[in-house]
């Protein structure tokens, strides 16, 4: 394409087309789209503005419009002197270009698993988080928005849980930055998404690729006359389920029932004032508590951006503001992000500047401890305030706080900035070779502000303490690449890039406190006129901690294509960090790959309308280091609480060893094999990807128990690198359009993964995990009950403790299952405990689906389009704690119930963690829709105008009970130095609700 | 290829600097151990935390109290049902891998206690800072090998794990320590020495040792016993002060019984929260508490009733009518708050009239009007009443009457109660008399061990197996060190 020219050969009874050339995408005139008579070399190229002008010679001929990245069309010129046309994105084509990680590559050539998203391919609805936006859009990368918190990230995991401390988030690279915060993005702002799966295209990110690395590429100016975009929206939100509570006469009604039951029944409807107060005229009140501390939230979001350029300078701006309220009051996300890129061609085209800067301000309100727990169990027939307008209170009632007391008495919010721009040049020495170099700055910081008024029950304890604390993390990053590029023939080609990386990491912070204020007018903004730091010392009132690391890497791929049929890519790097142990500073991470397009085989034909075939074979090592902090191997005295010194007759800070030394602590491998089958059906319109893959986790990082033997370990667990986990899965993801009408398309796109995940082992000679339960059942008395153990040869988060529930007693005590098949009331003699005593812990479930799956769909009438998602999970459990919780008639005056609390014994009053709160967790949920009308207005000025009305969640099917079975499983540990696995599949009291959107938008393209 | 790519990544190497791969960690808000630890105030902030340890002395041990027959955390609905710990824990049937988190809670404080001690014992030279780090040393071998029986014996930084020592070699070792600290220990009493390790200490600890000798080797030692409870009692040092819970209050550091205290503040040393356990729910309105109080561990009834309505002692007890702060009587879900001292069974329904049932202990001063959930109260380890009662039960074993009748007396006219006289006092008297005198202390499980009377019924339990006198060994630590074996019965 390159080397047609815009000539025309001379003729006779030639006429004159024009025309312009549309962008489908935005009705935007395309500049450079190449525009050529079929079988000729007469051809030419559009303007800046689209238009075109070609002299063709005569009414049969075709004229053949082709632009990189687009689907060509061909029309045949009749009677027409005027041909306008618009160009669609070439979805499924194999010449898409790939961002593979320092470079690019045809799809065509892939050897390893890549998945694509283009910005056309985000997921309708409000998502302000560029992960929710291609939730369920890629086979195989679980993203989870695990509540309708907008301050919440949610949790990505890439084919199944492959590491407990290791770190478990993919590593984000925007625009050549490692390490970018993924909220910082407007999704607006993106123009493609690469998502690298497998270790034969992620190794070459070495220490840091285990759990995959997501490409953000954020859209570029395009040559042509400036264009502005506005894209506004405005949205709100409800809750999407609510708790089916008792109500203030529901509530009374059961608690007679409870007390008809008892041999000798009370009256506390009837006696117990404190319970049952009445209003000014005798009557029970019934206050809905959660009602009364969530609101309808509002999301508004503003976006403008400003593109254009010239041959040489391209440039696109864009500044965005986000407004999210959250579904509780007080909580929710403001976020203003702007950006600028530019890209500079220099020194005949040889010469590449990028130029990008970003900033992005964020403040997050955040919820204030258990409130939602609160709202749920305060009782429904208390006021919010009492007659004198105080917020009335259960004093002396266990754990019972008035919810909206605490709701309008605090402040917990953060505001952060974040500054990330660089440079990044190539330069072309001579054919086929360049030389880049690419400097990165980000800077991120943050204060954090909290404080609660001790003058309300639930917050008295704190003293009302006030504190102010600020972090700063900074990162620089610089890579310099050398690559060589050499075409054998038209058909193949060898490619080799060698590079080397340094990246250093800043972090520190500080923060102050106080407590003690006479007033809350002040606090946090003049903490010395708190009396805390004066007649309470305590040694965190100032805090601060300073820290660096550093990785330094070379990394090498060489690529070579031949014959359109065989490609062989080889990947390796070495990876240094200083925060790996002395022993193990250096890591080699090796990969390679190779692909095998049967189809361009001539024995192949073209079986059954497949018109495409290509078997990729991959395997790598990738690491895993992000959960090593800086100093975890080195031997460290560090702060160990206080002591008393009788000299002084006061406490002074003590210093000790927090940690045991571990200089053999090193990167965890991630070694995976990748089997792919990628296929096209009736010439390319329907393509698929079929994938199996294998991944073992070696060297598995993890607090592991030590020996406390008296002579070489200070602390109860060791940083090392012991255990081994496996997943193992299937993936198949298969689209294209079904309908393709003029005037009506219906395009689906289906995406499945099977996971497979267990824990291998978790001890060697000198190591063990020893006995870690996790999943704690929290409620009363349930305090160091766990529903799950680490074992090795089961799943993460298996539920392997829970007994199994037999019946209600007359009683009403819960019968368990014993060891012996019989019933028992006492948990220890129960088939769990016993099973667990013996070594072989029994299964009650797997918090972990073995099927995820997602089908897209768009439908275009005309101007019309509708989207939609349906996306599921199936073959999970949940233990629903929550239920638990709220279903004791028993104890109906300590808490408020669920309404269907009657369905249990009147005398059922002890809970236990029993297999009856097991509940299945597969869901099918219609999630983010949008219908849009394009109004092509033609017009000089405004090219297009498009509303659209959307949404999020519309409608869930499922058998689960609680509020929403889609939860935050993590699969990481509670925190670094734990040895708990974060709660996986243990629905709780205190989860804030999830939304259901609606939104209503216009976009504008002048 | 791979040649290829190592001369490209040679010649990389060649084009960056040394700088460029040098990956030495700089440190900024941790210490490497060599840089610490010069001066005598650096070495004093490292030997402080060490006595620190000692301040988990009371967390670590409490929960096994209900071992004993003065102790009882019954279930009340799903209140304190926990798995069904408490109710192990009551009724001796704890085991290795159920119960692992509480043994290995204590195991792991003794020993990587005794880890940092052996590195500051490594580098200090200072023959009385040594002398103390060596008692403080066989302080967590005493505890450990109390609890556990055959333990380790860590004496010295190393690697690979020390081998599994039987009882009495361990108390060999420890008897050995103590002896070999004495000479150069402190005689000062408070002051400085307030919470450390001086002369008295080690004869309390020595005098523990043999007064328990007979059951860690099966040979007693009474009389030496008596010889070094004589040198604590005798130096005039320590006194009986008028009143009992003078030595208990939130202010206690200046008691002239204490002898060994572990420090406590409600902000500054935070650890101390008896009161938390053992409330009512609503008596956080009678203290005017920072938080919600528990409802959990009670007196067992019939130790309850061991103490006659004279003596002062039966004053730790809150019982009957509950009133708030403002005087206004407490009521529970409408049922006067009025704590019954009988405890109907070892589990119980949901309800108001179940969580009244039990006697509180308020030993320790119940903090009031204090907004932290921790007190400010020491907690005493060793102290003079105790040392005075060792005496008197050593005398009394060797049948020296009028000397062990004149300890106990003192301790009896102290408490108002009558005096002994040669007929009444017996071995079971006087088990019952270190009861009430030390209830809730954390003695009484050695205590009953000591008397034979660990595995006898109480209230709600027959009677247990014998095995049960020692706890078993973490089943962590088994799985973690091959030269552990288990106790037996296990």
């Amino acid at each position: 394409m390159l080397f047609s020219l815009a000539f025309s050969t001379s003729g006779f009874a030639q006429k004159t087309v024009t025309g312009t050339v549309l962008d489908a995408t935005d009705n935007s005139g395309m500049p450079g789209v190449n525009v050529a008579v079929k079988g000729t070399t007469t051809a030419t190229m559009t303007g800046v503005d689209g238009k075109y002008s070609l002299s063709v010679p005569n009414d049969q001929a075709i004229l053949v419009f082709s632009f990189i990245g687009k689907v060509s069309r061909e029309v045949t010129v009749g009677s027409q002197s005027v041909i306008d046309v618009a160009l669609e994105d070439e979805t499924t084509s194999l010449s898409e270009v790939v961002v593979v990680g320092y470079g690019t590559a045809k799809r065509k050539d892939l050897t390893g698993s890549v998945a694509s998203i283009s910005s056309k391919d985000l997921n309708a609805g409000i998502n302000p988080n560029p992960l929710q936006a291609i939730q369920g859009k890629v086979a195989g990368l679980v993203i989870t928005q695990p509540s309708g918190d907008p301050t919440q990230n949610p949790t990505v995991r890439l084919r199944g849980y492959t590491s407990l401390a290791g770190g478990s988030d993919p590593l984000y690279v925007v625009d050549g930055m490692i390490g970018v915060p993924i909220n910082t993005v407007s999704p607006s702002d993106i123009e493609t998404m690469d998502v690298l799966k497998d270790a034969s295209a992620a190794a070459i990110y070495g220490s840091r690729a285990a759990n995959g690395v997501i490409l953000i590429t954020t859209k570029k100016g395009k040559v042509g006359k400036p264009s502005i975009t506005f894209n506004n929206y405005v949205g709100t939100s409800t809750i999407s389920r609510r708790l089916d509570l008792l109500d203030g006469p529901g509530y009374i009604a059961e608690v007679k029932r409870v007390e008809a039951a008892k041999t000798t029944p009370g009256d506390p409807v009837g006696t117990d004032g404190l319970r049952f107060p009445k209003d000014a005229s005798g009557n029970f009140y019934s206050t809905d508590w959660v009602k009364e501390i969530t609101q309808n939230a509002f999301t508004h979001n503003h976006d403008i951006a400003i593109s254009g350029g010239t041959q040489g300078l391209t440039y696109r701006g864009s500044l965005n503001y986000l407004g999210q309220e959250g579904l509780l009051k007080n909580t929710g996300m403001n976020r203003t992000t702007a950006r600028i890129n530019l890209d500079q061609k220099a020194l005949d085209n040889r010469l590449n500047i990028t130029y990008n800067l970003a900033y992005t301000e964020t403040l997050n309100k955040y919820t204030i401890g258990n409130i939602m727990e609160r709202a749920t169990s305060f009782l429904p027939t208390l006021p919010i305030r009492d007659k004198n307008g105080a917020y009335y209170e259960l004093r002396g009632v266990f754990n019972m706080y008035n919810p909206v007391a605490m709701m309008e008495n605090y402040k917990n919010e953060q505001n952060k900035k974040l500054l990330q721009g660089g440079l990044n040049l190539r330069y072309e020495l001579f054919d086929g070779f360049t030389v880049g170099a690419n400097g990165q700055l980000q800077r991120e910081n943050g204060v954090t502000d909290y404080w609660t008024n001790p003058a309300v029950y639930a917050f008295q304890g704190s003293n009302g303490r006030a504190s102010r604390s600020y972090f700063e993390a900074q990162s620089k990053l610089l890579e310099l690449t050398a690559n060589y590029f050499k075409a054998l023939s038209s058909e193949s080609n060898l490619s080799v890039l060698a590079g080397y990386s340094y990246q250093q990491n800043d972090n520190d912070g500080f923060g102050a406190a106080n407590n003690g204020f006479v007033t809350d007018l002040v606090t946090i903004d003049n903490l010395g006129l708190g009396s805390g730091t004066l007649i309470n010392p305590r040694n965190d009132y100032a805090t601060s901690y300073r820290n660096q690391n550093k990785l330094i890497s070379f990394f090498g791929r060489a690529t070579v294509n031949l014959k359109d049929k065989y490609n062989l890519t080889a990947t390796l790097r070495e990876d240094g960090s200083s925060k790996f142990g002395d022993n193990n500073k250096w890591g080699l991470f090796p990969s390679v790959g190779a692909g095998w397009t049967i189809s361009n085989e001539e024995f192949f034909g073209q079986p059954g309308g497949l018109n495409y075939l290509k078997l990729r074979v991959g395997w790598g090592q990738t690491g895993n280091s992000e959960g090593i902090n800086p100093y975890n191997s080195i031997m460290l005295y560090g702060q160990s609480g206080t002591y008393y010194d009788g000299g002084k007759g006061d406490f002074l800070p003590g210093y000790a060893i927090t940690q045991n030394a571990n200089p053999n602590l090193k990167w965890e491998v991630l070694e995976t094999t990748n089997i792919g089958l990628d296929f096209q059906l009736a010439s390319g319109r329907f393509s698929g990807t079929i994938e199996w893959y294998n991944k073992l986790t070696k060297d598995m990082l993890y607090n592991y128990s030590v020996p406390a033997n008296g002579v070489d370990y200070f602390t109860n667990s060791i940083l090392a690198n012991v255990g081994t986990m496996k997943n193992s899965g299937l993936e198949f993801s298969f689209g294209g359009p079904v309908v393709q009408k003029s005037k009506f398309t219906w395009t689906p796109q289906l995406v499945v993964s099977y996971n497979k995940n267990k824990i291998v082992s978790l001890s060697n000679d000198q190591f063990s995990s020893g006995q870690v339960r996790f999943n704690p059942f929290g409620g009363r008395g349930l305090s160091d009950v766990f529903a799950s153990y680490l074992v090795p040869g089961r799943p993460l988060g298996e539920f392997n403790n829970v007994p199994t529930f037999k019946e209600f007693n007359d009683a009403g005590q819960v019968v368990m299952v014993d060891g012996n098949g019989q019933g028992t009331t006492d948990v220890s003699k129960s088939d769990a405990y016993v099973a667990v005593s013996k070594g072989n812990p029994i299964s009650a479930g797997n918090p972990q689906p073995f099927l995820t799956g997602a089908l897209s769909n768009t439908f275009t009438y005309g101007n019309f389009d509708l989207n939609f998602q349906l996306r599921g999970s199936f073959g999970n459990s949940i233990l629903n704690q929550l239920r638990n919780n709220l279903m004791i008639p028993g104890s109906i005056l300590e808490s408020n119930m669920m309404a269907d609390v009657s369905s249990l014994p009147a005398n059922y009053n002890t809970n236990r963690l029993t297999s009856m709160w097991v509940e299945n967790a597969s869901f099918v949920r219609l999630d983010n829709w949008q219908i849009g009308y394009n109004i092509l207005t033609g017009g000089k000025t405004l090219s297009n105008a498009r509303i659209y009305v959307g949404g999020n969640n519309l409608l869930i099917f499922t058998k689960y009970k609680g509020i929403d079975p889609e939860l935050q499983t993590k699969g990481d540990l509670e925190n670094n130095r734990s040895q708990r696995v974060n709660s996986m599949g243990m629905d709780g009291v205190n989860v804030y609700p999830k939304t259901r959107s609606f939104q209503l938008g216009l976009n504008l393209t002048f | 290829m791979k040649r290829i790519i190592n001369k490209i990544l040679a010649a990389g190497v060649l084009l960056v600097s040394h700088a460029c791969t040098d990956l030495t960690e700089k440190t900024y808000d941790v210490i490497p151990t060599e840089s610490f630890g010069k001066t005598p105030a650096q070495q004093a902030a490292l030997i402080g935390p060490l006595y620190n340890s000692v301040g988990n002395y009371w967390p670590n041990l409490f929960w096994v109290q209900p071992s004993t027959d003065e102790m009882v955390i019954p279930t009340r609905g799903g209140d304190w049902g926990d798995g069904g710990q408490h109710v192990r824990m009551y009724t001796h049937t704890w085991e290795a891998i159920q119960d692992n988190g509480r043994f290995n809670g204590i195991w792991n404080w003794c020993y990587n206690a005794i880890t940092a001690i052996n590195l500051q014992m490594a580098s200090v030279t200072e023959p009385s800072t040594l002398a103390e780090l060596k008692a403080l040393r066989a302080f967590f071998h005493y505890v450990a090998m109390d609890n556990f029986g055959n333990v380790i014996i860590a004496n010295g930084v190393s690697s690979g794990n020390p081998p599994q020592s039987t009882r009495a070699q361990v108390y060999a070792f420890i008897e050995k320590e103590l002896l070999e600290a004495y000479p150069n220990l402190s005689e000062t009493v408070g002051g400085a020495y307030y919470t450390r390790f001086n002369k008295y200490v080690v004869d309390m600890l020595l005098a523990k040792l043999y007064l328990n000798a007979e059951v860690y080797t099966g040979t007693p030692q009474w009389a030496k016993v008596v010889v070094h409870t004589s040198r604590i009692i005798d130096s005039g040092k320590f006194s009986l002060p008028a009143d009992f819970f003078s030595t208990f209050k939130t202010n206690n550091q200046g008691s002239p019984e204490i002898i060994l205290a572990t420090a406590y503040d409600k902000t500054k040393r935070q650890g101390f929260n008896i009161q938390m356990p053992v409330c009512h729910y609503r008596q956080r309105l009678e203290f005017n508490l920072g938080g919600d109080p528990w409802n959990g561990p009670c007196a067992v009834p019939s130790f309850y009733h061991s103490f006659s309505d004279k003596d002062i002692r039966k004053n730790m007890w809150m019982v009957g009518q509950r009133y708030a702060a403002d005087g206004t009587p407490l009521t529970d879900d409408g049922l006067p708050l009025v704590l019954d001292p009988e405890v109907k069974a070892l589990v119980m329904p949901a309800g108001a009239a179940t969580r009244i049932q039990g006697a509180r202990a308020a030993k320790y001063e119940i903090q009031r009007n204090n907004t932290e959930t921790n007190q400010d109260n020491d907690f005493v380890i060793f102290r003079l009443g105790d040392a005075i009662l060792m005496r008197g039960e050593a005398n009394l074993r060797l049948g020296n009457m009028t000397a062990a009748l004149a300890d106990v007396n003192i301790i009896r006219e102290r408490a108002g109660v009558p005096a002994y006289t040669a007929s009444t006092l017996t071995l079971t008297e006087l088990l019952a008399e270190r009861g009430r005198e030390m209830a809730w202390e954390l003695h009484r499980r050695q205590d009953l061990i000591r008397f034979g009377k660990f595995n006898s019924g109480k209230d709600f339990m027959a009677s247990s197996p014998a095995h049960t006198r020692l706890f078993p060994i973490p089943n962590d630590q088994i799985v973690l060190n091959p030269n552990l074996k288990q106790n037996p019965g296990y």
